[in-house]
């Protein structure tokens, strides 16, 4: 005999006792560990899709909106990474079948066959030849096409010149490819190729790099390098510093979009640096200049006019220079004519000239501006002032034979042209006719695009002294100051998915009630068969066991039930996680987006899952035991033979509970009065917690109840109802927690499940979540004129009428992550917009969740959006989920972004919008993104006001007109509902489980039923010897115990209902009425039935029997 | 008399429910004074209510007195704590209650091992079940040893729970209406097996009975009364 064995004994011989406890367990056991199974098995699909989307790649290159030479690939290949492929990605709009089927997301991938060895199952026989395009299943999908079918994409050829620079052509430079399709490609085979982390497969259009390098004259050219390592490596996730020190060691000025210009074909001296970007950025600009201690700066310009009294020179280029091409003291209010301009203005030395030109502004925002001038000198029409060279490559100049065949992006008045002026340029081209300084020419022409626009370096002469001085400025030209950045994608899948949302604590959460109910039932069953074994704790204590020990023998038998009911758990957490991925790919799709999700089961998920419910359950059985065997072995040996001697007597305090349960009451009604007329803001929480007092009100007075029933002497015969009410107090403790557990239950399914979102309910209101906008429109190209002016529509083919009312607010649009709810990967790159804040403050559009700063009255949120901090950090406003969820940061926080000249910048989220259309974007001013990204053309996504009546007719309109530009427009009240649905579902979920967690706690309401009645077995049968039926007993149970169940549900109902008021009046809640009804209803229904079986089951056999017994 | 000292020494044991100042407090028992030599044996007597069994409990360490000195075995109960009283009971006294108290999952050999298990750390395991077995050998139980409380005649469970309290070689018995929920051959015998055991194993034995047979088997009667020792007469 030793404990083990009588462990093994107790076990066997209350075994059946037992099943509910070890129900309890296999139940609570199975929830937990198949939550924590869902997790990882979300998880584990998100590491599967990221896999697939990057095949072996671990590092990507990208130029941004820059070109480099596609032999970089061949250049670095073997140097940090065995494996370098080049590639062009570009977006793109797809149609097939007539442009019946549209896909204005796709990307359209040029690849090298080295490509698909990149893929987890490397199938180089998808590659497409030229004409020909390999589709994502995604795509074909939605294209609803297959091999041998034909489509047509729309692309935008990448220009070295920004859309919104000064002088940038009109002209669209959109091509359209017509394609057969050779291959549908399988995920596993790259098919899902992507930078961005989300569960979203995406629409690859992959065809032959050169041919796609051919279609858009970009021979040689790519944006991309793929770099991975050698095919089964198991090397480690790089952090992407390699793969740029390779760059670094192969980079050419070529690559950064710069070339020389040999100054002798012009008889002039030296070399010229220029670039095609036509604007040096202040990164080249720098290393050019300090390349050589001779170096001259240049910034040429094209200027409206010059003119002296009435005397006019329209349309003419100047040049602000360093000397030796001006003189040094040449003063800031100087100019230098050249011979021709002065002869056309009968200008000379010591007149004024006043110049008028475009200032940049915002987008492509020019601003007619003029600054006088005195005429320092006038030189002749010779070297180094006649020269063509001066002129930058502006592209829509550098080939025009005549002033009329100018393209220059904005509008030119060709009457003011004169004969002359067509001469001048047929002879000179773009020679420069006036010079100013440097210095006064930066001040009034420099832009977001940069200061200069070439560096001549007059001394260099010999091809060894130009490949010296190439060498020096590479030294300090990094690529990364370029926006030539190399991207850790592996690690950043990686990290995506690792600090992605958590579902394992998400479903823990969920089935909270479901854990709780289980454990309850497990310790309630347990407790039953502790104290039914009463006379052996008393006979253990009195050989001389101490109350520990025997408590530590309990709980041991307790744990070995846990343990098994843990291993059937375990098949059964298999089945709940699989039930519970089934629905999420299908019936709460809504909330993942992707039906993709597979099981993964994680052994050490599942031994720490069982180890961390193990640990539960004992710390809940030991909270069980703790108030047994408080009694010393002979009382206990003495009640364990006569039945209702452990009943509750000593019931004081009935009073004191029912002093502390009005005070809850009273609290209850003045903090619901504080949130009626205080603060609107505090209001949720105000009722909230007005709900949970009154919660706590109601338990304490029904407390007090049972304690006065306890103690009540009465002389008078009861009435059923009244003998139900004291019999329920007789085991007040019992009876209370069965209350509570209904009550507190009932409460939260009911609080919770009232927060459902209807995006309908004042979809119309500016302080909505749709921000009063009709529609959120996404465009592939950006649109670069302003639709909002007749020129702008009518560029796009739109009539003005058709816009009549109609006001489009647009954002500057960097690519990025999808930071919101719908990605279920943590965002790493969140999407970030500009936009100019005046619009939306004036418009009060949105309401905000939370303000970093106190904000005064009367003044908007979004204006926060313009005070820069000191230090350069960029104010962000956000979506408040998503600043909370999908981005795991709190107002205030920092978020630190790469700008396209390669530098780290922060943004603070100063304030987070209150449930919105804006979720999954970074909202920043839009002088702060064109501060960060000069080059970022045009606007590509907007919020449309358009009046109710026609919205049909400008959505068609409008894509009509912006068909090639990808210009997708989706029902802001629809997109709205895309993300309500998100938490709309999770809270079904909620609901679902919760009312299954009550359910079981309804089980658990049978469990008491029946261990009541166990224990007045011969109170019962004397009930039967003095001549009550059995029909009449069997009322008395039931009204006592549906008692408490009804008394629970109210008690809950009641106080969610106070805390859901806010929620009733809120807009763009939906209360489910008929889900909660039913889900009630079910719960009592449940209950009832319970009570109903364990009353059959406690009485069946004759109470008499009982009688005799005793 | 014995010149040696009591084994059992109460000296103005009172015992009290409720406080001391309240009109509602219950008064067990009254400065009962009491000695019992080692190897004695003796019987208390009285009416129920009288507070026979507490005054039982009081000596085993399973209840305490509210007043008083109680030293059993040299030990004195006043001053223990509840790991002590627990040890005191496990090596100085063994208990009889009226009802068997034998657990119903255990089988007759393993319920008379029982108090191994209140040991944390039982040394002697094989020595114990040897003397189990030979216990139960003479009280005539060696043919059931494998059965279970409930396959038990009422006097077998009753000589199976004397065998129990007798395992850890306890100094003092300690029997509670030992005899009460039998019939009369079996209480006889049972009186006579414990009388026995009390003169072959040196057993001090104290009983509580309302059977004046049993209570003539031992050396001494004492008679309880409204909680005062009222009588002694030596048998």
């Amino acid at each position: 005999m030793n404990a083990w064995r009588f462990l093994t004994q107790s076990l066997r011989f209350y075994a059946r006792s037992h099943v509910g406890a070890f129900l309890g367990a296999t139940i609570a056991s199975a929830i937990l560990i198949g939550a924590l199974i869902v997790g990882d098995s979300v998880r584990g699909s998100l590491l599967e899709m990221a896999m697939s989307r990057l095949g072996r790649i671990d590092t990507v290159i990208t130029g941004n909106d820059r070109l480099f030479r596609d032999a970089l690939a061949i250049e670095m290949k073997g140097d940090a990474f065995k494996e370098v492929v080049p590639a062009i990605q570009l977006p793109a709009v797809a149609s097939a079948s007539g442009g019946l089927t549209r896909a204005n997301q796709t990307q359209i991938i040029g690849v090298t066959p080295d490509f698909w060895n990149l893929g987890l199952s490397p199938t180089p026989s998808v590659h497409p030849a030229p004409d020909k395009v390999s589709l994502s299943e995604a795509l074909a999908r939605q294209l609803k096409v297959k091999e041998g079918d034909r489509l047509i994409i729309r692309i935008q050829k990448p220009s070295q010149i920004s859309p919104d620079a000064p002088l940038a052509p009109d002209e669209n430079t959109s091509i359209a490819l017509r394609l057969e399709v050779s291959h549908i490609v399988s995920d596993s085979s790259m098919g899902r190729f992507s930078l961005q982390a989300s569960q979203l497969p995406a629409l690859n259009a992959f065809v032959d790099l050169e041919f796609l390098q051919s279609e858009l004259e970009i021979p040689g050219k790519a944006n991309l390098l793929l770099l991975a390592p050698e095919a089964g490596s198991n090397s480690l996730a790089t952090d992407g510093s390699s793969a740029l020190t390779s760059l670094n060691r192969h980079w050419t000025l070529e690559d950064g979009q710069l070339s020389w210009v040999d100054l002798s074909q012009n008889n002039g001296n030296g070399f010229e640096l220029r670039t095609e970007r036509v604007f040096m950025d202040d990164a080249t600009a720098g290393a050019a200049v300090g390349g050589s201690t001779h170096s001259s700066a240049l910034l040429t310009y094209f200027v409206n006019a010059i003119k002296k009294g009435e005397q006019l020179t329209p349309y003419s280029m100047v040049t602000a220079a360093e000397a030796p091409y001006v003189p040094e003291d040449l003063k800031e209010n100087e100019i230098i004519l050249n011979e021709w301009l002065a002869a056309d203005l009968n200008a000379k030395p010591g007149d004024q000239v006043d110049m008028t030109y475009y200032e940049v502004g915002l987008g492509r925002e020019l601003k007619e501006a003029t600054t006088s001038f005195t005429v320092r000198q006038v030189v002749p029409m010779q070297a180094p002032y006649n020269d063509p060279y001066f002129m930058p490559d502006f592209p829509g100049l550098k080939d025009a034979d005549n002033c009329r065949d100018w393209d220059t992006g904005f509008p030119i008045d060709l009457d003011l042209i004169r004969d002359q002026d067509n001469e001048y340029w047929e002879t000179h081209k773009g020679t420069p006719k006036a010079f100013i300084s440097l210095k006064k020419g930066k001040e009034i022409w420099q832009n977001r695009f940069g200061s200069l626009t070439a560096v001549r370096f007059p001394e260099v002469n010999t091809l060894e002294e130009k490949t010296e001085l190439e060498s020096s400025i590479l030294k300090q030209l990094e690529p990364s100051k370029l926006g030539i950045m190399s991207i850790p994608v592996k690690s950043q899948a990686w990290n995506s998915v690792v600090e992605s949302q958590d579902f394992g604590g998400l479903f823990i959460g969920f089935s909270f009630f479901l854990i709780f109910a289980s454990l309850i039932l497990m310790n309630l069953l347990f407790q039953f068969v502790v104290e039914q074994r009463t006379r052996e704790a008393g006979i253990l204590m009195a050989v001389g066991m101490t109350p520990r020990r025997l408590k530590q023998f309990l709980l041991r038998e307790g744990m070995l039930i846990s343990l098994l009911g843990h291993i059937g758990g375990v098949g059964l957490a298999i089945l709940y996680a699989k039930g519970m991925l089934y629905g999420l790919s299908t019936i709460w799709s809504d909330a993942v987006g992707t039906s993709s999700l597979h099981f993964h089961l994680n052994p050490p998920t599942l031994f720490g899952g069982m180890i961390g419910s193990m640990a539960l359950t004992g710390m809940t059985l030991w909270w069980g035991l703790r108030k047994q065997i408080q009694k010393p072995a002979h009382v206990l040996l003495t009640e364990s033979q006569i039945e209702g001697r452990d009943i509750e007597t000593k019931a004081q305090g009935a009073g004191k509970w029912a002093v502390a349960g009005m005070a809850c009451g009273l609290a209850a009604i003045g903090i619901a009065a504080l949130g009626k007329y205080g603060d609107p803001n505090q209001a949720t929480g105000a009722f909230f917690g007005a709900g949970s007092l009154l919660l706590m009100s109601g338990l304490m007075l029904t407390s007090a109840y049972l304690r006065k029933l306890t103690q009540l002497n009465t002389t008078t015969t009861p009435s059923l109802l009244h003998w139900g009410a004291r019999n329920a107090s007789r085991r007040r403790k019992r009876s209370l927690a069965t209350i509570s557990m209904l009550a507190f239950g009932c409460f939260m399914v009911i609080a919770v499940g009232a927060n459902k979102l209807d995006a309908l309910r004042d979809a119309g209101k500016r302080s909505s979540g749709t921000g009063g906008f009709a529609f959120w429109g996404e465009s592939t190209a950006p649109v670069v004129k302003n639709l909002n002016t007749k020129e702008g529509a009518e560029s796009y083919g739109l009539f003005r009428d058709e816009l009549e009312g109609v006001s489009i607010l647009p954002f500057k649009r960097r690519n990025g992550e999808e930071a919101s709810c719908l990605n279920l990967n943590r965002a790493q790159r969140p999407r970030l917009l500009g936009v100019n804040p005046d619009l939306l403050a004036s418009r009060k559009a949105f309401s905000f969740a939370k303000t970093w700063k106190e904000i005064p009255e009367g003044v908007s949120a979004w204006n926060l959006l313009s005070e820069m901090e000191a230090d350069g950090t960029v104010p962000g406003i956000a979506d408040y989920n998503s600043i909370m969820w999908a981005m795991g940061k709190s107002v205030g926080d920092v978020l630190i972004f790469q700008n396209t000249q390669g530098e780290s910048f922060r943004v603070r989220l100063v304030a987070g919008v209150a449930n919105s259309i804006l979720q999954g974007n970074v909202i920043i001013s839009e002088s702060a993104f064109l501060r960060h990204y000069p080059n970022e053309p045009g606007y590509k996504t907007f919020l449309l006001d358009v009046p109710a009546e026609k919205k049909e007719e400008v959505a068609s309109a409008l894509t009509r007109a912006l068909e090639d530009d990808g210009l997708t427009l989706f029902d802001a009240v629809d997109r709205m509902q895309a993300f309500n649905a998100v938490q709309n579902t999770y809270l079904s979920t909620f609901q679902l489980l919760g009312g299954l967690g009550m359910i079981l706690g309804s089980f658990g309401l049978g469990a008491v039923v029946l261990r009541n009645l166990l224990d007045r077995r011969t109170e019962l049968g004397l009930l039967a010897a003095v001549g009550f039926t059995r029909k009449r007993i069997r009322s008395l149970v039931l009204l006592e115990h549906v008692g408490l169940l009804c008394c629970g549900l109210t008690i809950g109902v009641i106080s969610a209902g106070i805390a859901v008021i806010p929620s009733l009046q809120s807009p763009g809640i939906n209360i489910p009425f008929t889900s909660l009804g039913v889900t009630l209803l079910t719960i009592f229904g449940t209950g009832f039935v319970w009570t109903f079986i364990a009353t059959r089951t406690a009485l069946k056999g004759t109470s008499l029997d009982a009688l005799r017994d005793q | 008399m014995s010149a040696k000292e009591p084994i059992i020494l109460l000296e103005k044991v009172s015992k009290r429910y409720g406080a001391t100042d309240s009109s509602d407090a219950t008064h067990v028992l009254s400065d009962v004074d009491l000695e019992v030599y080692e190897g004695e044996s003796m019987a208390i007597i009285g009416p129920s209510g009288s507070g026979k069994s507490t005054l039982l409990n009081i000596m085993g360490a399973l209840d305490t007195a509210s007043e008083g000195s109680v030293r059993i075995a040299g030990q004195y109960l006043n001053k223990a704590g509840e790991i002590e009283l627990a040890e005191f009971r496990r090596r100085t006294v063994g208990f009889i209650f009226q009802a068997h108290h034998l657990l119903p999952q255990l089988s007759v050999l393993e319920n008379v091992l029982v108090p191994l298990l209140a040991d944390p750390k039982p040394k002697g395991i094989p020595e114990a079940e040897e003397r189990g077995r030979q216990l139960l050998k003479r009280v005539g139980l060696d043919h059931r040893l494998q059965h279970k409380p409930g396959q038990l005649s009422g006097g077998e469970r009753q000589r199976a729970a004397v065998v129990r309290a007798l395992i850890n070689k306890p100094r003092i018995l300690l029997a509670d209406e030992p005899t009460g929920a039998l019939d009369r051959q079996s209480s006889e015998n049972l009186g006579q097996l414990l009388l026995e055991l009390n003169h072959e194993e040196q057993i001090t034995l104290v009983t509580v009975t309302h059977s004046i047979g049993l209570a003539r088997l031992t050396g001494t009667v004492l008679e309880l009364e409204d909680g005062r020792l009222q009588t002694s007469e030596e048998s």
